[in-house]
């Protein structure tokens, strides 16, 4: 062991204790940047040398520069932003329509739609009078414009998801890339060698949350250390080469994700575009066809007993709303098209049919839209009548495939199409139809006096209604109920994902957050054999001195 | 477990999230009163208040119901004791005609009977908003004109006064108030060997007056009335011809007189058989109303009882928490000012 040897175990130990200060520095340094893992050097004995009198140390290396990262923790990080991701979207989204509902408020249709019947039973104590006639035209107009609003407020609530769905697509798109660089960068700098590209794979991992917190997906590393991301069972992220996520309207008017060319909507049910399409499925069964059944409903029974009764200018047969007489269709085919007409408002069952088809194209399947009950199923020849659907008439025409499929629906312009039809107030029918009872009366028999009519209208506010299975007020309470409760799981939900959120973070940060009393003893550690190790390289030099004064 | 003061921290300012959110919470509570103040709060409370609040804006609309069916029904009552009264008059008026009496007195009767007559007219056709009382569904045509022929018809007009479906009828026809049916039909001798026969169809009667005792379609002195009104005007009539010199039509006259006796009786009968059910009416839409008054008054402490908040507790709670909030204020000054670096030298 040479005295100059001496030289290269200061030197080491120099060089040891300053790296240690730059690490623990860079540590202090990012203590509060997200996502930072905390970083130790990993000292060893250097290689001993043999001498006559036994192995002797050379002093210590840096064999590397560890980051205390977990991946079992992370992995799970990343599952849990997803599930929180999701939670919060659909949180945001229940949480717009309960404002729109909020009955406990005052806001939503309850008032007008006892405000409406009452009026027709102001009407039948006084059915001459003027006024009382023209203070029900306004309160059925009043009805007509509140039920508008709640439906333009579901509507704009849909659409703004539809519109996190594209916006959370595009950022997904750039973070896509930024992780493809980040793998080939990674993939540049630890080729070679063993050592880690640390900061490197601290941005990657903070893209890879930021990425799960919009849409669920799954990823694993390979050996070269790039990362693939899938997203519903398609690759977003291979190496440096990534996938573009884009958004098509489908002919529902819903966006649908499309990865690769597939779409893969139906597969996507964690992250924020997750959440967004739960919360709009869900307002779109549980919230606005419901309340367009109920303003169906509402036209449909008020007009079959008005049209039953006769005005103070003898008329009869009058429709007191617009009548239900658009239907809505979508269309999702290629070679056919599809036409509906409504035959007959009142036979109208107020629900929503799928129309499919086997594979052959030459037998259809007619399904309840919402609960999927099959309704009818015959062979399917084009231009003929679609079986029997009460109170409408259905044609499609053309060539059809497996995959082709309509709906046709009463609803969907039952909402944007109320309003009231009459405008004279001496057209509303109070009386009864006095040709009822004796088919020689006259029609105008039974006026001005008479109320029977009025009666009947007012009471169908109390009556069970058969589309809806009671009556109007129940049904639209029940809305309102399934709403709060929508929003009271996801509000559940989203604490309980919040608070296991923050218990794995805790965990995280237990392995891989800075402690800022640990840095700071790591600092007086790491000066004081700085010290030592300049001490020893100040005394090898004396003992050099001494040799070359000799 | 290895714990920075980082995750101190994060704990530390999600506690106080938390706990402001409770208070935001507790003071939205005390500020409406209310313990639901959407639906989340307690669908299934909200549904139910939500009903609780149909049935009871129901009961005020059958509460209005009943006030303006109360208001038709005591003024048709009103309307009717005047009849009433107007008619006992008449009665006097019978039992005057059927004694002698002075051409003066006989001017007078017949003055009065024709004011009777007239009165009874203007309350026929007695008018509420404009709307005439007794004509049935035909409110806005004259009931009895001035040949005291009834235009209306029989519509009954019936107004819901309960969630059951019950219903009260508000107004009493033209015929149902002033005719009568079928009620007269034992011969009566009005004058030495005069018989007078009563036959009715429907609301008229035709009054035969001859001298064979068992043969009521014998030729004799015969007219015909459908209402009160018009009989009054008989009796007017007859009074005006018991003066005339020629004894036939004299007699005649008295006959006559003596033959509406009967038919007065029995007006005067039916007459109080309208008051009763009118008091009838009354009575039942004074029962429908105390019944909806007291399932309102459930109703309502239903509602409070699911809805209320209780303000004494819930400044207890903001009380709690606003300790909660100060300890983890304290707690984080504590803990979060200080680290090794303050003690290095």
């Amino acid at each position: 062991m040479s005295l100059l040897g001496l030289f290269d175990i200061g030197r080491s130990a120099l060089y040891a204790s300053q790296t240690a200060l730059n690490v623990t520095s860079n540590n202090i340094a990012n203590a509060n940047t997200p996502g930072y893992t905390r970083q130790e050097v990993t000292l060893s004995i250097s290689n001993p040398i043999s001498s006559a009198g036994g192995s002797v140390g050379a002093g210590v290396t840096l064999s590397g520069i560890k980051r205390n990262y977990d991946t079992f923790l992370q992995a799970q990080l990343q599952n849990q932003q997803q599930s929180l991701g999701r939670s919060a979207a659909m949180d945001q989204a229940l949480g717009l329509i309960e404002s729109v509902l909020n009955e406990a408020q005052g806001a939503g249709l309850s008032t007008a739609l006892t405000d409406y019947f009452n009026a027709w039973q102001d009407l039948a104590s006084t059915p001459t009078s003027q006024p009382q006639r023209m203070v029900l035209l306004q309160k059925a107009t009043a009805l007509a414009g509140s039920a508008q609003n709640i439906e333009a407020m579901v509507l704009d609530t849909i659409r703004s998801a539809n519109n996190g769905i594209s916006d959370a697509a595009s950022q997904i798109n750039m973070l896509a890339s930024d992780i493809a660089s980040l793998n080939g960068q990674i993939v540049q700098q630890e080729t070679g060698t063993t050592q880690a590209a640390n900061e490197l794979r601290d941005q990657r991992d903070q893209k890879l949350n930021e990425l799960s917190a919009l849409v669920g997906n799954s990823y694993y590393e390979d050996e070269s250390g790039s990362v693939t991301v899938t997203v519903g069972m398609r690759n977003l992220v291979s190496g440096t080469r990534t996938n573009a996520l884009s958004t098509l309207t489908n002919a529902e008017g819903n966006k649908d994700l499309y990865l690769d060319g597939v779409n893969i909507a139906d597969r996507v049910t964690q992250g924020r575009i997750g959440g967004f399409i739960a919360a709009r499925d869900d307002i779109q069964t549980n919230v606005l066809t419901p309340f367009r059944r109920l303003i169906a409903s509402i036209t449909q029974q008020v007009n079959i007993q008005h049209q039953a009764g006769v005005g103070l200018d003898g008329s009869t047969g009058n429709d007191f709303f617009n009548p239900l007489q658009q239907l809505g269709t979508t269309t999702s085919s290629a070679g056919a098209t599809i036409s509906a007409t409504v035959t007959s408002a009142a036979a109208l069952t107020l629900e929503e049919y799928r129309i499919t088809f086997n594979a052959a194209g030459d037998h259809y399947y007619v399904t309840n839209k919402q609960s999927g009950a099959a309704v009818a199923d015959a062979a399917y020849a084009s231009g003929n009548p679609i079986a029997l659907l009460p109170g409408m008439s259905v044609t499609i025409t053309g060539a059809v495939t497996s995959s082709d499929s309509f709906t046709v629906s009463p609803l969907t312009n039952a909402v944007s199409g109320f309003g009231v039809a009459l405008t004279d107030t001496d057209a509303l029918a109070a009386s009864a139809d006095p040709r009822v009872a004796d088919p020689l009366a006259a029609v105008t028999a039974n006026l001005p006096g008479d109320n029977a009519n009025a009666v009947l209208v007012a009471q169908l506010a109390s009556r069970t209604q058969t589309a809806l299975g009671t009556t109007f007020s129940n049904y639209y309470s029940g809305i309102v109920s399934t709403t709060g409760a929508m929003k009271q799981i996801s509000a559940n939900t989203l604490a309980f994902d919040d608070n296991l959120l923050t218990a794995m973070r805790i965990q995280r940060d237990s392995v891989s957050g800075v402690s800022l009393d640990e840095e700071a003893a790591n600092l007086m550690r790491y000066q004081r054999s700085y010290e030592a190790g300049a001490r020893m390289i100040r005394i090898t030099d004396e003992l050099m001195q001494t040799i070359l004064s000799l | 477990m290895r714990i920075t003061p980082f995750i101190i921290f994060n704990q530390l300012t999600r506690g106080l999230s938390r706990t402001l959110n409770m208070y935001d919470a507790q003071n939205d509570r005390l500020n409406s009163g209310k313990k639901i103040n959407a639906p989340s709060d307690n669908p299934t409370g909200l549904m139910r208040t939500m009903d609780y609040r149909v049935s009871v804006n129901a009961g005020e609309q059958y509460k209005r119901n009943i006030d303006a069916a109360m208001d038709n029904v005591n003024f048709t009552s009103t309307v009717m004791t005047s009849v009433y009264n107007t008619v006992i008059e008449l009665q006097k008026l019978v039992a005057k005609g059927k004694s002698t009496q002075e051409p003066q007195e006989l001017a007078n009767s017949a003055d009065e009977a024709e004011a009777y007559r007239d009165m009874l007219q203007d309350l026929a056709n007695t008018k509420i908003m404009n709307q005439y009382l007794f004509g049935g569904f035909k409110s806005e045509t004259q009931p009895y004109d001035d040949a005291y022929v009834y235009q209306g018809d029989d519509g009954e007009v019936n107004v819901p006064v309960s969630a059951a479906g019950a219903q009260i009828p508000i107004n009493i026809s033209g015929n149902s108030a002033f005719s009568f049916t079928g009620a007269l039909t034992t011969p009566r001798e009005v004058g030495t060997g005069q018989w007078a026969h009563y036959t009715q169809t429907g609301t008229q009667v035709t009054v035969n007056i001859n001298n064979d005792e068992n043969a009521p379609l014998a030729a004799g002195d015969s007219f015909v009335f459908s209402n009160v009104i018009q009989m009054a005007e008989h009796l007017r009539f007859a009074i005006s011809e018991i003066g005339d010199a020629d004894p036939v039509v004299s007699s005649n006259a008295m006959a006559r007189i003596s033959a509406l006796e009967d038919p007065f009786n029995e007006m005067q009968e039916q007459l109080m058989s309208v008051q009763t059910d009118l008091g009838g009416r009354v009575s039942s839409l004074n029962s429908h109303a105390k019944v909806i008054e007291q399932n309102t008054n459930t109703l309502h402490k239903a509602i409070t009882s699911i809805e209320e908040a209780d303000p004494v507790e819930i400044l207890a709670q903001l009380r709690q928490t606003e300790v909660t909030l100060q300890a983890l204020r304290e707690s984080a000054a504590r803990v979060l000012s200080q680290s090794l670096f303050d003690f290095l030298r």
